[in-house]
């Protein structure tokens, strides 16, 4: 075989792309989702049913300050959540080590609203930047996922610099199947490389300090050392924060404030990060107890405006509903580039090492990454609905659910693929996704028909979503069933 | 409703693109005037619309807007030739 | 062009070589290790290419903007560099390249000193 550049940036964006892929497939799945990580939140806690966002009254806010103090006193730093489009309650939220959970209060009259506790939308978001282990390690090996993701990008738009124009809307349906999956993973691939390029970037800079610090990382054990509990804050309580808001939102001229934050000096309150595409996180301060406004410099050097640029078109929180969808179909159609990569690579494969453990090992994890997710991601969902809302932990236990769905659909996977019998488990896993995916607006009407009426546009979207997947599951499952494996 | 736009003018391109290559999308060729209005719509009308959208919704938004609408109108364009192509095909 | 044509022409027309199928597997099992250890090389020299340029950029007056400025660089380059030292294998070009730009990064925390 003639070495050639085409052959070499062949071989790297396989074998890159495949062993990525399959970790970068599940980032850019639970990514789109976690677009709509707080609209799943509230449809994960189906007791809140504010429509649409009201001023936090001076009653809420200090309800919210007290709620704040008392968790101070346990050892627990938190900070105040301000009602917005997407979320219309008053939160007061601390971090548990995977996500901002806490107390949710009426806007109005500063009442906490009895909402079951859930892992929500959080657990895609958690997901999509640690993969569920930990701030450390799992963001490393997500920003070093981003990073193969970029090269196979460059490798693969080398291979095919020559027919990149051409044939950017190339699509043989009815040519040899090999070569209608490669038309496919191409049309997608191109006509996506700029979705797929910014979020890929932009996600690696997020995290940039993990990747090339500019000075030597602290040694592991430093940075398992816990930090110092917070300090009690007494004054807390004392301070009105209404008069604090109406002066921050006069100073944040142009940006609505979304967080208050306490230190033991000082009350900061931040701009929501829906004010621009720019993360700013331009923010008054106050002085405690007395209230007095500190001076604050907002102004950013052109570079520091690009990094907020960059922040803000990762996280996408300053997007409209309609940019937001635009952003989860664009993920979604990444998922699948990456997704008909893997098959792909196995495909190719089959003939000359279809009886090799490891080629079937491949097949095993390509089935438990591209059907067994959305199923583990579904169960989560009617878990959510299935799990008692009173029970103690549950958010550990929709988190359980999450995970051990998965496991099991790993080992049914790779139980069934090792024997060679690959075409039983993706028939069977997409079934499941099927049953999993109908059976989604059946559980959200029988179990919580108020919030359905009360939020139909919000049910209907998750719902619809959920039988979106199972019908696209159960075409792959009839269109596999005809073909053969 | 501008997005909307903007998925017309890039699918209108893209059917000016599939023209200009007709024998790898299995179109009949045009003539070499429609080819020169061909070629013209093909590079007018991206950046009309980029114009178009970053006047109406700012730099940032509006360009996201238009590489989104290049993605969709690319993925709608290849559908709607792929399936002409096969029912063309259909004995 | 017309070269291009008759060039691919002839590859198409030309009997392959023949070789025994266990000279072709060596063959195969040879690259196949040239070329996990040539992008294992080009992984490291790239990381170790991007960490200095960041230092680079970073060192000197400037503080937090010139750490991002080199991070932005730096990261933007990184892939870039993967692909040039494991693409351009002939003479090791593409590793010298990118140990080049190292030696360009290294100058600057140099000069900056």
């Amino acid at each position: 075989m003639r070495e050639t550049l085409r052959t070499r940036l062949g071989w790297l964006h396989g074998w890159f792309g495949y062993g990525a892929g399959l970790v970068l497939t599940c980032i850019f799945a639970t990514g789109s989702v976690a677009v709509f990580n707080m609209e799943i939140t509230r449809w994960m806690q189906p007791e809140l049913r504010l429509t649409a966002p009201v001023q936090p009254g001076a009653p809420a806010l200090d309800a919210a300050a007290h709620l704040v103090a008392a968790g101070q006193a346990r050892g627990v730093s938190a900070f105040i959540a301000l009602p917005s489009a997407r979320s219309p309650t008053l939160d007061v939220l601390h971090y548990n080590g995977h996500e901002f959970v806490g107390a949710r209060l009426d806007p109005a009259t500063g009442a906490v609203i009895p909402a079951r506790i859930t892992a929500g939308g959080g657990l895609f978001y958690n997901f999509h930047h640690t993969l569920f282990l930990g701030p450390q390690v799992g963001t490393i090996i997500v920003n070093i996922a981003g990073m193969i993701l970029l090269v196979a990008i460059i490798s693969g738009v080398v291979i095919h610099l020559h027919a990149l124009v051409p044939d950017i809307i190339l699509l043989r349906l009815s040519t040899a199947r090999l070569r209608a999956w490669l038309d496919a993973h191409l049309l997608m691939g191109v006509l996506f490389l700029p979705f797929m390029v910014m979020m890929a970037y932009t996600g690696v800079l997020v995290k940039a300090d993990m990747i090339v610090p500019v000075t030597p990382r602290p040694a592991a054990r430093s940075v398992q050392v816990p930090a110092p509990p917070p300090a009690p804050m007494p004054e807390m309580a004392r301070v009105q924060l209404a008069p604090l808001l109406a002066q921050a939102r006069a100073s944040l001229a142009g940006q609505e404030p979304g967080f208050i934050l306490f230190a033991p000096q000082r009350v900061s309150i931040f701009a929501g990060d829906a004010s621009s595409a720019f993360l700013t996180r331009d923010h008054a301060d106050f002085s405690l107890p007395e209230g007095r406004p500190l001076p604050v410099d907002t102004t950013a050097t052109p570079i520091a405006r690009t990094m907020q640029l960059m922040h803000g078109l990762h996280y996408a929180r300053f997007a409209p509903p309609g940019l937001r969808w635009l952003y989860f179909l664009s993920g979604l159609c990444g998922t699948a580039v990456m997704a008909s990569g893997l098959v792909l690579f196995v495909m190719k494969r089959r003939r000359h090492a279809g009886h090799r453990w490891a080629y079937r090992l491949a097949d095993g994890l390509n089935v438990t990454v591209i059907a067994g997710l959305p199923a583990a991601m579904l169960a989560f969902l009617a878990g959510n609905r299935l799990v008692p809302a009173s029970l103690t932990g549950r958010e550990d236990w929709e988190t359980g659910i999450f995970f051990t769905v998965w496991a099991l659909c790993a080992s049914h996977a790779l139980f069934n693929t090792l024997r060679g019998q690959a075409h039983h488990a993706w028939r069977a896993q997409l079934g499941l996704v099927g049953l999993l995916g109908t059976s989604l607006p059946v559980i959200d009407l029988l179990c919580c028909p108020a919030a359905f009426h009360a939020l139909p546009g919000l049910h209907m979207a998750v719902d619809g979503l959920g039988s979106g997947a199972a019908i696209m599951a159960l075409y792959a499952r009839h269109r596999l069933g005809r073909r053969g494996a | 409703m501008t997005f909307v736009l903007l998925l017309a003018l890039w699918l209108a391109t893209f059917m000016c693109h599939a023209a200009l290559w007709s024998a790898r999308y299995g179109l009949p060729t045009p003539g070499p005037t429609g080819q020169r209005l061909a070629r013209m719509m093909r590079l007018g009308l991206p950046t009309g619309g980029l114009g178009l959208a970053v006047s109406i919704q700012g730099p940032v938004m509006g360009l996201l807007s238009w590489f989104a609408a290049l993605s969709f109108a690319g993925l709608l364009a290849a559908s709607l030739l792929a399936v002409g192509r096969r029912l063309a095909n259909r004995p | 062009m017309w070269h291009k044509h008759t060039m691919q022409m002839r590859r198409i027309n030309e009997p392959a070589p023949r070789t025994r199928p266990s000279d072709r597997r060596a063959h195969t099992a040879r690259l196949n290790r040239n070329r996990v250890a040539c992008a294992v090389v080009a992984c490291l020299l790239a990381y170790g290419v991007a960490r200095l340029l960041v230092a680079g950029i970073a060192a000197g007056a400037g503080g937090t903007d010139r750490v991002h400025l080199g991070q932005m660089i730096a990261l933007l380059g990184l892939p870039v560099m993967v692909v040039v030292g494991f693409g351009a294998w002939k003479r090791h070009a593409g590793l010298l390249m990118v140990g080049a730009c190292g030696c360009l990064a290294a100058g600057l925390i140099l000069f900056a000193a």
